[in-house]
């Protein structure tokens, strides 16, 4: 099924699909566990960094925001860079966050839109402009920190 | 025989990832050249002996899709293959990358032992070639 911003599946398929891949990814990259308990999305708490986000076009246009608390930051760059949490600088777990929501946002694309071809910008700090189209939160606790997520896909103009 | 292998990736935790995971994986290389685009890679496979090159598809600059061309058309470097590594698992764009002469394309996010188990079919295809030619 193909809807009217380039996406093949049906809503609940996308919101699985963000699910899988922000798990998958958290997973196999960084070394992070579900504490077994989910929450609901909610506005950003103060304990959250800087959102980061990674706008896409192509065969479907939106972007996708990530904000990971800050001690969950810091454990995912020193699994990633194989470091001990106190020698993580600042720069490095900023890029290890980025790094993470380029791989859920392509993951999750490739499995809603596998026939478009798509663009991703690189991420950067900020929220963009505010969400417009059609949106998917979702919100993970995990076994280091907390994650918050939103994809958009805007209908073409 | 231990590759040498060039990792191009304008993200350095991704290029020290990547580098951790083959080492973790028992991938034993000679060397392991980083190069953080297109430009600085050619740079590297001009004055370096390298039998791997691992990139990324989205770098500033020449990018990964632009390397994998003009690797390819370049008869000095185009026996040296190429594996793309991106978190891109569309259709589409694995097909493209292939077609440009990309012998191998690894989506992100991988375990250790599959890239492995890709990057030692995509050498011992290249040792076929070179056998062949």
């Amino acid at each position: 099924m193909t809807d009217g911003v380039g996406v093949e599946c049906r809503p609940d398929q996308v919101q699985a699909a963000l699910r899988r891949a922000a798990v998958s990814v958290l997973e196999t990259m960084f070394f992070v566990s579900l504490a077994g308990e989910t929450e609901e999305p909610s506005e950003a708490a103060p304990e959250f960094g800087q959102p980061v986000r990674v706008e896409f076009q192509g065969g479907c246009q939106g972007a996708f925001t990530i904000r990971v608390s800050g001690s969950m930051s810091c454990s995912m760059a020193a699994n990633f860079l194989a470091k001990d949490e106190q020698e993580v600088d600042e720069p490095e777990a900023s890029q290890v966050v980025s790094e993470f929501a380029n791989m859920v946002c392509g993951a999750t694309l490739s499995v809603v839109a596998p026939h478009a071809t798509l663009n991703l910008s690189y991420p950067c700090a900020g929220t963009g402009v505010v969400a417009r189209g059609e949106v998917y939160r979702d919100a993970l606790v995990c076994d280091c920190g907390r994650v918050q997520m939103q994809l958009e896909f805007w209908h073409n103009e | 025989m231990k590759p040498s292998v060039l990792i191009v990736d304008d993200s350095p935790a991704m290029r020290a990832f990547i580098r951790r995971v083959l080492e973790l994986s028992g991938v034993v290389m000679s060397e392991c050249y980083q190069a953080a685009d297109g430009g600085e890679a050619l740079a590297v496979l001009r004055r370096s002996p390298v039998d791997l090159v691992l990139t990324d598809i989205n770098m500033p600059g020449i990018n990964g899709e632009e390397l994998v061309k003009l690797i390819h058309a370049d008869e000095q470097l185009n026996s040296i293959p190429v594996v793309v590594v991106s978190t891109d698992a569309t259709e589409q764009r694995v097909a493209a990358l292939l077609r440009l002469g990309a012998r191998g394309y690894v989506t992100k996010p991988f375990h250790p032992e599959t890239l492995r188990a890709d990057l030692e079919k995509v050498m011992e295809a290249a040792d076929d070639r070179r056998c062949r030619g």
